[in-house]
């Protein structure tokens, strides 16, 4: 069996991690590992153990200051990301709002934290934008919905979502006032970034304590019913503007 | 450095977190309290100044790039930092050949020795319990598999590499690496 092979197969997978992190595994084979690396969370866990175990050989105090020249390069970069995407009038959503998404997600930690351990916490305020970021059982996001231009639009940033063939994704509302899961939309692709909010859905939202996304079969749950599947569930929160 | 490792740690959280929601002023203090550490950690691969400003840019725009999909409770964040620039600096050592020629050089040896004299059991007790644990561990492996494990980890060497500079062949050192890994993960287990 070819070192191709056994990265495949799931062979010794922990000796396999070993010899990712330590860097002996090369080429193809370490492009292998890294794809199956993707999908395989028990292969992940070996690799951050070997990871937090290996790092011991580093010692902290071994230190080499950069070159100033590499700070300003970052610095550059970044920037000129910026500039590019200015420049060609394709600013997207997301970085239109990371003006002022810094201290917004900041508070939106904040908030859910509130959320979380004073359950009686309740947002309430002004006709304002929503936010909530979706993760997965183990925390990852998957999805951040968010509602802007005073309830007509719906933005979506997807996470490392692939939608198998014959299933669509399905988000839900989850009520504050009367605990009801109602749908909010399906989708059958994971590229859609905007879509119109109706008036019935941006009042869901706005009542909404959570929000979930489902896997349903295609065109979504024929009993209107959120299915068993729970790609990802994260609370729903006020986003207030601060001035940055 | 005077601070508690946790002091230290939920300061490097933070600043991961705020580079996540795109504070380039956050990713300025992150760059000047790592990146001296993570510049040694590169330049001790990749071997060359002016590569390893490239790795530590590329590392550290990575570091950026991915602080949203950083979980505290998954990596300690100096080693999730140090494993992308170990990665970043490996990738390097794969396309430039040049770079590999330098393994067979005599300084290798030296650096090897210097790198190691810092550590002793006794002195990396102090360090932290794991640090004692993986040094007790090592130091419970022949000595070929114990010089393998940190030619790779620490100077990227290749199988290849390291076969040269034991004079045998690579089937012997993945197989060194291999009970190496094993043994490892069993003391390592044991003395959790």
């Amino acid at each position: 069996m070819s070192r191709n092979e056994s990265v495949d197969s799931g062979m010794n997978h922990d000796v396999l991690a070993f010899e990712y992190v330590t860097g002996v595994m090369r080429g193809h084979e370490r492009q292998v590992f890294e794809r199956l690396l993707k999908t395989n969370d028990g292969l992940a866990d070996q690799v951050r153990f070997w990871e937090e175990q290996l790092m011991q050989l580093s010692n902290e105090h071994d230190q080499r200051e950069p070159a100033a020249e590499v700070w300003q390069a970052i610095q550059k970069k970044l920037n000129s990301n910026q500039d590019s995407i200015y420049s060609e009038q394709k600013l997207s959503f997301w970085s239109r709002w990371s003006i002022w998404l810094a201290p917004g997600l900041a508070l939106l930690i904040l908030v859910s934290a509130l959320f979380l351990f004073v359950p009686q916490y309740n947002v309430s305020g002004p006709n304002a934008d929503y936010v909530a970021v979706l993760t997965d059982a183990k925390g990852a996001p998957r999805l951040t919905v968010l509602t802007a231009t005073k309830g007509t639009a719906l933005w979506l940033k997807w996470n490392d979502l692939k939608i198998p063939a014959d299933k669509n994704l399905q988000l839900w509302a989850v009520s504050k006032s009367d605990g009801q899961i109602r749908p909010l939309g399906v989708f059958s692709q994971t590229d859609i970034e905007q879509q119109p909010l109706s008036v019935p859905n941006w009042r869901l939202i706005k009542d909404s304590e959570s929000l979930l996304l489902t896997e349903e079969d295609i065109g979504g749950s024929a009993i209107d019913e959120p299915s068993d599947m729970v790609i990802a569930k994260g609370v729903c929160v006020l986003l207030a503007k601060i001035e940055s | 450095m005077t601070e508690s490792p946790d002091s230290r740690n939920e300061e490097l959280i933070n600043l991961i977190a705020r580079c996540a929601i795109r504070d380039q002023a956050a990713l300025k203090v992150l760059f000047d309290r790592v990146s001296p550490y993570l510049n040694a950690i590169v330049y001790r691969i990749v071997k060359s100044d002016d590569i390893g400003k490239e790795v530590l840019q590329e590392a550290f725009l990575q570091i950026w790039s991915n602080a949203q999909s950083y979980r505290p409770h998954l990596a300690n964040p100096l080693t999730w930092m140090a494993s992308i620039a170990r990665y970043r600096a490996l990738d390097r050592l794969a396309s430039e050949q040049r770079l590999r020629e330098r393994f067979v050089s005599a300084d290798s040896d030296f650096l090897l020795d210097e790198h190691a004299s810092h550590h002793s059991p006794e002195q990396d007790a102090s360090a932290s319990q794991l640090k004692f644990n993986l040094h007790k561990c090592l130091l419970a492996l022949s000595e070929n598999i114990k010089r393998s494990v940190e030619l790779a980890y620490l100077y990227g060497y290749s199988r290849e590499e390291i076969a040269e500079k034991f004079s045998t062949n690579t089937n012997t050192v993945k197989s060194w690496l291999h009970r190496g890994a094993e043994r490892l993960k069993l003391c390592l287990e044991t003395n959790q």
